[in-house]
Order: structure tokens, then C-alpha cells, then sequence
């Protein structure tokens, strides 16, 4: 055991001074000028919305985000694959109260997820925010044991996961075909960017939200959360 | 000192701690969790040291940690679905027990 | 405000290395969970709403269940899915 503690001392003066090292380095001060902030203010009359981050996210860089919904869905098809065929969740409250209190709460929840989606073109929101929210509805609603709906239909669940990227590729390739000069992808111009911005974010949402709650859920719909545990009154 | 150049700080101590972690604790789901304070701290180290724009940091740093959060989750529920599937074929919760086989 | 910054780091860390070094991991978890809500309050202080939001919903919500939910996995005897759920102390 002696050894262990030596060998636990060494690593916690390592990591600190990694993380010193990290330190100083960051707080270093660079000249990065241009920085990409200014351009995206110069631009953003360009995006069709007047959220800075939802326009890097859904029009100058959205590439990156359609890549990175492919990720959620490539972890989802990990996580589904692995689980047994009847996945259970593990942990349930079985206070009535805290049930009651939390089914009373999802609604005004899944108000706030669809406001978030609403909200994300020029305010703080937006796919991601919205998608977060909604999946954490869906796990509060496994939890006091009940059923989310749209999670029910095999053929729907297999759809809403690809939702998402299908509509990102559909935008980028007529973003394309529509472009004058250009032909890159995600080229909207300032006019139609505001259409397909929000028809990202709708699929988008969806496509996140379902994700967290199956990677939660483990995608199976008889997520059994009745047997085992005390059962409430 | 200006104030996020506070948070650069606190982002450097949690990747410490999620370094420290990582390496030495044994059981799987502790290390999922060092990774997921060395994260954290990652993306504290890149909002806090943002240039500051009107009214907050720069939107493209935040833009790139708000995929990145979501990303960690999705990665953290991968690996936990890893750890389980551990479990049920070999019985091992931890790097070094050795489990009913 | 400096002294606030200053606290919610030191907050920070104390949560963090809780998170690691407590024995119990229940425990371990709670305060993992905690340590997302208090990030969610450090990006509010930045100025990142968004980061805020999902922070909220993602950190704390949805890790805290999954990290939860996997606890519970690894109470039962492998090879005994589903069966005998010993959820007394969680």
C-alpha cells in the first residue's frame, strides 16, 4: 500500500502542475486579430437570425454541428446496441409527493423546451438548449414511471433519430444548388438561411432530444420502470 | 485581475482534479467521472479566457462548448453502457477486481 | 464582485475533488450533480446563457441520471439483469 500512496502523491503533484502550466499558458495574452467573433458580428446581418451563437452554430460552421448530431446518433446506435433487451432504469423515487410535484412540473417543462426552440433565433436557445431540455423532460417522465408518448412507435423512433441529420445534409446540398457563384455547402443566401435555420432547428431538436433520452432509456420502448422497488401507493 | 481570468483559474484546478482522477482512482464509473471534471474544466478554460465582447464572451468559443457539452454527454452515456456491459459479462467494476469467472 | 468569482471557484474545486475522493459513490454522484449546477451559475456569471441552460439540463439533469442509473446496474449480481433490485439505499 505504500507504493500506492507514493504513486497517488506523484500523480496529484503531476496533474497540478498541469493543470498550472495550463493556467499560465491560457492566461498568456496573444494577438489573434482578426478574431473570429468580429467577423461573425460583420456577417450576421448575412445568417438570417440575430443569435450570434445560433448563426456560427447553423450557418457559418454547420458543418461542424451536422457532424456532431451524427456523433449523438452514432453513441445512441452504441448504447442501444449494447443493452440488454430489456433495459430497466435502476433508480425511481418512490415518494408520492416528489412523483406528484414532478408530474405537475413536466408540462410547464415541455412548455419551456418548445419556447427555448422558439426563442433560439434571437435570444439565448436554440437547438441545443431546446433538445437538453426536452430530454430531460423525457427521463423526469420515465422516472415517476410513466410513458413518453412519441417514444412508442417503432417505425416513428427509427425516423425522429435520423430527423435530424437528413434535414441538416437537405439544407446544405440545396444551400448549394441555390448559391449564386459559389457551390459550397450550407451557402444559404441571407434570404432563405432564416427558413432553413429553423427547419434545422425543429429536426435538430427532436433528433437531440430523442438521443438523450434513449442514450438514458437505453432506446428500448418496454423500459420496464414498474418491477423492483417500492411501489408507490 | 479581470473577473474570467478567475474562471481560466478554477478551469485549470478541475482539469487537475479530472487528470488526478483519472489516473488513480479504480473504479470505472470514478474514472468516467474524472473525465467528465477534466471536461468541465476544458471548456471553463475556453469561455473564461474568451475575448469579451459586449455583453459576454465571444459567441464563437461559446458556440464550440455548447457542442461540446453535448458531445461529453453523449460520450459519458457510451462509456456507462460500457461499464455496465463490463459488469454483466465479467463481473469487474473496477480496473484491477476481478470478478466470478 | 471578485470576492463572488473567487468563492464559486473555491466552491468549485472543494465539489470537485469531493466528487473523486468520497468514498461512497452515491455520494460521489450527488456531488458531481452539484458541481453542475454551480458551473451553470459560473457560466451565467461569464455571460454564456446558452451554456447556462444546457448546463442545467445536460450536467446536472441527464448525467446525474445516467451516472445514477449505472450505480444501480452495478448493485445487482451480474448475469441477474433486472432481477432482485436492491434500490433500498439509493
Amino acid at each position: 500500500m505504500r507504493t500506492r500512496h507514493i504513486f497517488e502523491y506523484g500523480v496529484a503533484l503531476a496533474s497540478l502542475g498541469l493543470g498550472g502550466l495550463v493556467a499560465a499558458g491560457a492566461l498568456r495574452r496573444r494577438s489573434l486579430e482578426p478574431a473570429a467573433g468580429d467577423v461573425v458580428q460583420g456577417l450576421l446581418e448575412q445568417s438570417g437570425v440575430s443569435s450570434v451563437v445560433t448563426a456560427v452554430l447553423l450557418n457559418f460552421r454547420a458543418y461542424d454541428t451536422m457532424l456532431e448530431v451524427v456523433v449523438l446518433v452514432v453513441a445512441f446506435w452504441g448504447a442501444w446496441s449494447l443493452h440488454p433487451t430489456e433495459a430497466r432504469v435502476h433508480w425511481r423515487p418512490s415518494d408520492p409527493i416528489l412523483m406528484r410535484t414532478v408530474g405537475g412540473m413536466l408540462p410547464v417543462l415541455w412548455l419551456l423546451g418548445i419556447y427555448l426552440l422558439w426563442a433560439g433565433t434571437s435570444r439565448p436557445g436554440g437547438e441545443f438548449a431546446s433538445g437538453a431540455v426536452l430530454g430531460a423532460c423525457g427521463v423526469l417522465t420515465l422516472l415517476i414511471g410513466e410513458r413518453v408518448p412519441a417514444t412508442q412507435f417503432r417505425p416513428a423512433r427509427k425516423v425522429v433519430v435520423v430527423v435530424g441529420v437528413v434535414v441538416f445534409m437537405v439544407a446544405g446540398v440545396a444551400g448549394a444548388l441555390s448559391a449564386q457563384g459559389g457551390s459550397e455547402v450550407w451557402s444559404y443566401t441571407a434570404g432563405e438561411a432564416r427558413g432553413w435555420i429553423l427547419a434545422i432547428e425543429v429536426a435538430g431538436a427532436a433528433t437531440i432530444a430523442f438521443v438523450l433520452l434513449g442514450l438514458f432509456s437505453g432506446g428500448r420502448e418496454g423500459l420496464d420502470v414498474e418491477s423492483g422497488g417500492g411501489e408507490a401507493p | 485581475m479581470i473577473p474570467s481570468q478567475i474562471y481560466v483559474i478554477a478551469g485549470a484546478g478541475l482539469v487537475s482534479v479530472g487528470v488526478f482522477a483519472w489516473v488513480v482512482r479504480r473504479h470505472l464509473v470514478r474514472r468516467m467521472m474524472g473525465v467528465n471534471i477534466l471536461s468541465t474544466g476544458v471548456f471553463m478554460m475556453l469561455i473564461g479566457g474568451a475575448r469579451r465582447v459586449e455583453g459576454g464572451p465571444d459567441g464563437v468559443p461559446q458556440a464550440m462548448v455548447l457542442t461540446g457539452i453535448v458531445v461529453a454527454v453523449s460520450a459519458t452515456a457510451l462509456g456507462l453502457a460500457l461499464i455496465q456491459r463490463i459488469y454483466d459479462q465479467r463481473g469487474e467494476r473496477s480496473v484491477e477486481e476481478r470478478g466470478p469467472m | 464582485m471578485i470576492v463572488f468569482d473567487v468563492v464559486l471557484m473555491v466552491t468549485l474545486w472543494v465539489l470537485a475533488v469531493g466528487a473523486v475522493s468520497q468514498a461512497d459513490l452515491f455520494k460521489s454522484v450527488v456531488l458531481f450533480v452539484t458541481m453542475g449546477v454551480v458551473v451553470a451559475v459560473a457560466w451565467a456569471r461569464l455571460g454564456a446563457a446558452d451554456l447556462a441552460m444546457v448546463e442545467v439540463a445536460v450536467g446536472a439533469g441527464i448525467t446525474g441520471a445516467l451516472f445514477l442509473n449505472t450505480l444501480g446496474h452495478l448493485e445487482q449480481r451480474p448475469g441477474e439483469r433486472g432481477e432482485g433490485e436492491d434500490t433500498s439505499h439509493l
